[in-house]
């Protein structure tokens, strides 16, 4: 499926995926610079050969803050999938399978999740608790579970149908082999596809929150504050917000990207 | 002798029940069907879309559970049985279906389909194992060398072959074959059926064949069952049935049966199967029988014996009538 995409936005997709990937690995060995180092001699200089990305209002490189941040971004996004995929698979195995008044309870508390703004949720979460990256994480990861539950819920009853789960219930088979043997084998690719937009949905509120300054702190480098940081210097420094927008802007493209490709080429071989 | 399977008046009733409104139409899937089996018989359920034949098929493997009746397997009641020992029962009866495309999981290896079976049921080690998976393999006709493939691999053939075997890896007693062969070419559809006798006399099996095809149900059973909106209106050899249908609609059926010479004297039926939702009351036939009387409509005929074993639920028949000609419906 991975080798021959067959499309171009999955090309695409995973040509930005893999690029900031491999971006993000390098950044735990190699930076241009020491992200938090201070020049105040070079406040503000716009990109050159000796900083690609330029330079902040403290003098530090951003190319190598992006770098960093990048490393906040894939630990948010995969933690947030990891909460929201976990507990959204149980709740939504269990509603889809076992249906009747067990599905209408879990399914109207997803709905009451859904129905609650995500951010407002992340932001009442983390002003109960203190701000950082625990606490951002928990939240996206919270607010991702409705849509985990509602696509594995709908999966598990639309091939729960099919005959060979009616004659491996016949052979004796229990809820759980046919749950992890039987069924979740054949609905990766929706899961997939969840998890992709996810993580992207997670990094972009990443973003938001710590804009807000309710996300990610200091000292960890973040995008969001970084873009926040630019703000002031939007006139007088341009780059500063167009290359850390840029990089947050592609970071979600790869990821809707992959994610768009990977439901256009179904691989479910009837 | 005493009968493998006896189903007495299993009723299946689907309600369609709103949350907060009030209570919906009662869809009678099944109303009532009573029959028994003996070892080594193959026994046709036949009767057009929506009859209940394959719901009836489902309550038998108690895939689904019924309204009310019992099912005894081999003098047991099913209803009396634990979760557990239910489970160890589902060993002695399988169930095939029709659709060889979905009736084998697509992410699996034949080896790992076949496998399943024995190792639910915790039996044998791995070579053991490995042994009787080719071993069904072969009985179906089929080599080793399918063990690693999937089923996208292989024909619509091939795949019932396979389903087959995935039943028989058990050992089972009884198999209900729910419209297997349907789903195939002609030509396979015979190979298959021979398949099925074949492995009926080695593995000393009883059937339950349900099925549209009067031809292929002739061919195979012995006897037959013709259902009708939920309930069996004719049981008998399928000499009985088929030489000499005594139901109006079982000689409606039998007429429209395609032979060699072409049909002859067909019975055309006026409309369709009423909704088993607003089932008439009286004979459930008696809406398109054209041999309808006044009583049809409010009596429900009871099942009475013809020769044999036959029988019928008409009211044109009475019980030990056997001076009766045939009453044909033209």
């Amino acid at each position: 499926m991975m080798t021959k995409p067959k499309s171009i936005p999955l090309f695409i997709g995973i040509s930005l995926v893999v690029t900031i990937s491999i971006t993000m690995l390098i950044s735990f060995f190699y930076t241009p610079y020491d992200p938090n180092e201070i020049h105040s001699a070079s406040r503000l200089s716009s990109p050159s050969a000796e900083h690609l990305f330029g330079t902040d209002n403290f003098g530090r490189d951003i190319l190598s803050r992006i770098m960093e941040g990048s490393q906040t971004a894939f630990l948010t996004g995969f933690s947030a999938v990891s909460i929201g995929l976990t507990v959204g698979l149980v709740i939504g195995a269990c509603a889809g399978y076992f249906e009747g008044w067990l599905d209408e309870l879990l399914m109207r508390f997803v709905d009451a999740l859904l129905a609650f703004p995500g951010i407002l949720l992340a932001i009442m979460l983390v002003s109960v608790f203190e701000p950082g990256m625990g606490s951002t994480i928990v939240a996206l990861g919270i607010m991702s579970i409705p849509t985990f539950a509602r696509i594995i819920r709908g999966s598990i009853i639309q091939y729960k149908k099919f005959d060979f789960v009616q004659a491996s219930i016949a052979k004796g088979a229990g809820s759980l082999r046919i749950i992890f043997r039987h069924l979740l084998p054949n609905i990766t690719s929706p899961i997939l596809v969840a998890a992709s937009l996810s993580f992207s949905g997670s990094v972009l509120a990443e973003s938001g929150l710590s804009y807000l300054g309710l996300g990610v702190q200091p000292p960890d480098p973040s995008w969001g504050r970084m873009l926040k940081e630019a703000q002031p210097y939007i006139t007088s420094a341009p780059w500063y917000v167009i290359t850390t927008g840029l990089v947050i802007t592609l970071m979600v493209l790869g990821f809707n990207l992959l994610g768009d490709g990977i439901r256009d080429s179904n691989d479910n071989r009837a | 002798m005493k009968p493998v399977l006896e189903v007495e008046g299993i009723h299946k009733y689907y309600q369609d029940k709103k949350l907060f409104g009030k209570e919906q139409s009662v869809v009678k899937a099944v109303n009532g069907v009573s029959f028994s089996l003996n070892k080594g018989e193959a026994f046709g359920l036949v009767g057009e879309s929506g009859c209940g034949k394959s719901t009836t098929g489902k309550v038998i493997a108690q895939l689904i559970k019924q309204t009310s009746g019992v099912v005894r397997f081999q003098g047991q009641d099913l209803a009396e049985l634990s979760a557990k020992q239910l489970k160890a029962w589902r060993k002695q009866v399988q169930i095939v279906f029709q659709d060889p495309y979905s009736s084998l999981n697509p992410k699996k290896t034949l080896e790992w389909i076949l496998e399943e079976p024995l190792i639910i049921h915790k039996l044998g080690d791995k070579t053991w194992r490995r042994k009787r998976v080719i071993q069904v393999l072969a009985d179906v006709g089929l080599d080793a060398s399918f063990l690693k493939r999937y089923p996208h691999e292989l024909s619509g053939g091939q795949r019932q072959r396979i389903a087959i075997a995935a039943a028989l890896v058990l050992k089972p007693e009884l198999i209900v074959i729910d419209e297997g062969v349907s789903a195939l070419d002609v030509s396979v559809q015979a190979q298959i059926l021979n398949l099925l006798k074949k492995l009926q006399h080695k593995y000393d099996l009883t059937y339950i064949f349900i099925s549209h095809d009067l031809n292929v149900v002739q061919y195979f059973c012995d006897r037959i069952a013709v259902m009708y909106l939920g309930e069996i209106v004719e049981t008998g050899t399928t000499e009985d049935i088929g030489d000499q249908p005594k139901h109006p609609y079982s000689q409606a059926l039998f007429s429209a049966k395609p032979t060699m010479e072409g049909t002859t004297d067909r019975i055309i039926l006026k409309g369709d199967m009423p909704d088993p939702a607003h089932a008439p009351a009286g004979c459930p036939f008696h809406t398109r029988c054209p041999l309808a009387m006044e009583q049809c409509g409010h009596v429900k005929p009871e099942r009475v014996q013809m020769a044999g074993m036959h029988h019928v639920s008409c009211h044109l028949y009475e019980e030990g009538d056997m001076s009766h000609e045939n009453r044909r419906c033209i």
